[in-house]
C-alpha cells in the first residue's frame, strides 16, 4: 500500500494563506472570532473549525532575521496512532482509506471522551468540537481525490509549495528538491519522510517553525493530568464497607 | 465482636502475605522482542520487554488469569495451578489493528488507559511525568519511532 502523499516545500512558501482559505471554503467551515496579537498568524491555533493553519515564526539565525512559514495540517501517518488509540475508545471512530492512506475521523469520534489530542497524535493536530464532541482534522479532501481532483489546499497554492500525488513520486520529488536546496543550505532536511504522507522540506531547525514539526518525544505534553485512575473494586474497599465505611482504615 | 474477629483475620492474612512475599522471585526471560501487532509498514513495531526490570511487581499484575501457587487461594478460584504463566497473546489474540475496541485486541491490552494491567496505564501511573517512559515515538518502548 503506497497510496498518496503531499510534498510541502517550505522554502517556497510565501504565507499567502490561500491554502488555509481554500480548506475552509471546501470544508464549509465557519469563521472563528479572533483578535490581533501582533502576528499575521490567525487564528493562533488549530481548532475543529480551522483544520489547516499557516503558522508564522520569526527567528534569528546566524545574526540574520528569518521569517518562517509553516502550513500545518494532519500528516496522515503511515501507521496512524490516532486511529489505533482512538478506536480503542470509540468503535469505528477513525478510518484509514486503503487506496490512498488518508486518515479520516468520522462522527463516531464523539465517543472519544477521555483523550487529549497529544495522547493520540505525535504532532498534536486533531481538535475536538466543544459543542458536538466530534473530533476534526484534515481528511486529505478524500471526496476530491477519489474523483481525481487535487486537494483544495494544493489546488490553491500559487508558489509550488504544495504538491500532491502518489507517495513514491512525492518521495522522489522531495529527495530531488532536497538535493537542490542542500547546494545552498546544507542543513536542509525532510521532516519524518518515512513516517508520514505529508512530507515537509525545511531549511531551518524544527523548533524554529513549530514545536511539533517533527514527531519527538521531547516535545510531548505530559499525560499525567488526564490519566484516569483505575476504578477496580478492591478487597480493601469491600472490607472497608463491611467494617463500617471508615475512611481512616 | 464480629468486627474484632474480622480484624484479627486480616492481621493474620497480612502476616502470611508478607511472609510469602519474600519468596516471590521474578523469573521469566529477558530481552523478549514482542512483535505481534501487524501494521502497514514493512518495518517491525516491536517492543523489547525485560522481566527483570519489572521485578517489583507481582506476576499476577500482568499475568492476571494465572493462579499464583505462592499466593493464598482465592475464594472464587481455590485450585492451585502449577503451570507457568501464559503469554498475553494466548488470550489477547487479535494482533491486527482492527477492532481495537474489543478486549481480544493485543494493541488494546498494551495501550488502553485505565484498564487493568495494560502497559501504558501502569506506566502512566508510575512515570506520569517521564516522557521517555510514557511517550510513543522515540520513547523507551518504541525508540526507533513507528513507521
Amino acid at each position: 500500500m503506497n497510496g498518496k502523499a503531499f510534498f510541502v516545500d517550505l522554502t517556497l512558501c510565501t504565507a499567502c494563506r490561500g491554502c488555509q482559505v481554500a480548506c475552509k471554503q471546501w470544508k464549509d467551515l465557519p469563521a472563528e472570532e479572533t483578535r490581533n496579537v501582533g502576528s499575521h498568524q490567525n487564528p493562533q491555533d488549530l481548532s475543529s473549525k480551522t483544520i489547516r493553519l499557516v503558522r508564522f515564526n520569526e527567528v534569528k539565525e546566524n545574526g540574520k532575521l528569518k521569517w518562517l512559514f509553516f502550513p500545518e495540517q494532519c500528516r496522515h501517518c503511515v501507521e496512524p496512532p490516532c486511529k489505533y488509540i482512538g478506536n480503542m475508545y470509540a468503535k469505528g471512530a477513525v478510518k484509514q482509506d486503503p487506496a490512498t492512506g488518508a486518515v479520516i475521523m468520522t462522527d463516531n469520534t464523539k465517543g472519544m471522551n477521555r483523550l487529549e489530542s497529544w495522547e493520540m497524535c505525535p504532532y498534536n493536530v486533531p481538535r475536538r468540537d466543544k459543542e458536538t464532541g466530534v473530533w476534526n482534522k484534515c481528511d486529505m479532501c478524500i471526496n476530491r481525490i477519489t474523483k481525481g481532483m487535487l486537494p483544495a489546499c494544493v489546488q490553491s497554492c500559487p508558489t509550488g509549495t504544495m504538491n500532491f500525488g502518489d507517495r513514491d513520486e512525492m518521495l522522489a520529488l522531495a529527495k530531488a528538491r532536497l538535493a537542490e536546496v542542500q547546494k545552498t543550505n546544507p542543513d536542509a532536511y525532510l521532516a519524518d519522510p518515512e513516517h508520514v504522507r505529508v512530507i515537509y522540506l525545511c531549511d531551518s531547525a524544527p523548533e524554529n517553525y513549530h514545536d511539533k514539526l517533527v514527531a519527538s518525544v521531547a516535545d510531548r505534553s505530559t499525560m499525567v493530568a488526564t490519566a484516569s485512575k483505575t476504578t477496580n473494586v478492591t478487597r480493601r474497599s469491600l472490607l472497608k464497607g463491611v467494617l463500617g465505611g471508615s475512611d481512616n482504615a | 465482636m464480629k468486627k474484632v474477629s474480622i480484624i484479627c483475620l486480616l492481621c493474620l492474612c497480612a502476616i502470611v502475605t508478607v511472609a510469602f512475599a519474600e519468596d516471590v522471585v521474578t523469573e521469566g526471560p529477558d530481552d523478549i522482542v514482542i512483535n505481534r501487532v501487524k501494521g502497514h509498514s514493512k518495518r517491525d513495531l516491536s517492543v523489547t520487554f525485560n522481566h527483570s526490570s519489572h521485578e517489583g511487581y507481582s506476576c499476577n499484575t500482568c499475568h492476571h488469569k494465572w493462579k499464583d501457587p505462592e499466593e493464598k487461594p482465592k475464594f472464587s478460584a481455590p485450585e492451585r495451578s502449577t503451570e507457568t504463566p501464559r503469554g498475553c497473546v494466548s488470550c489477547h489474540n487479535n494482533t491486527t489493528l482492527e477492532k481495537t475496541n474489543k478486549w481480544r485486541s493485543y494493541f488494546r491490552a498494551m495501550h488502553k488507559k485505565g484498564v487493568r494491567p495494560s502497559c501504558l496505564s501502569c506506566h502512566l501511573e508510575e512515570f506520569g511525568n517521564d516522557k521517555d517512559m510514557t511517550g510513543c515515538y522515540e520513547s523507551s518502548c518504541h525508540p526507533d519511532g513507528l513507521y
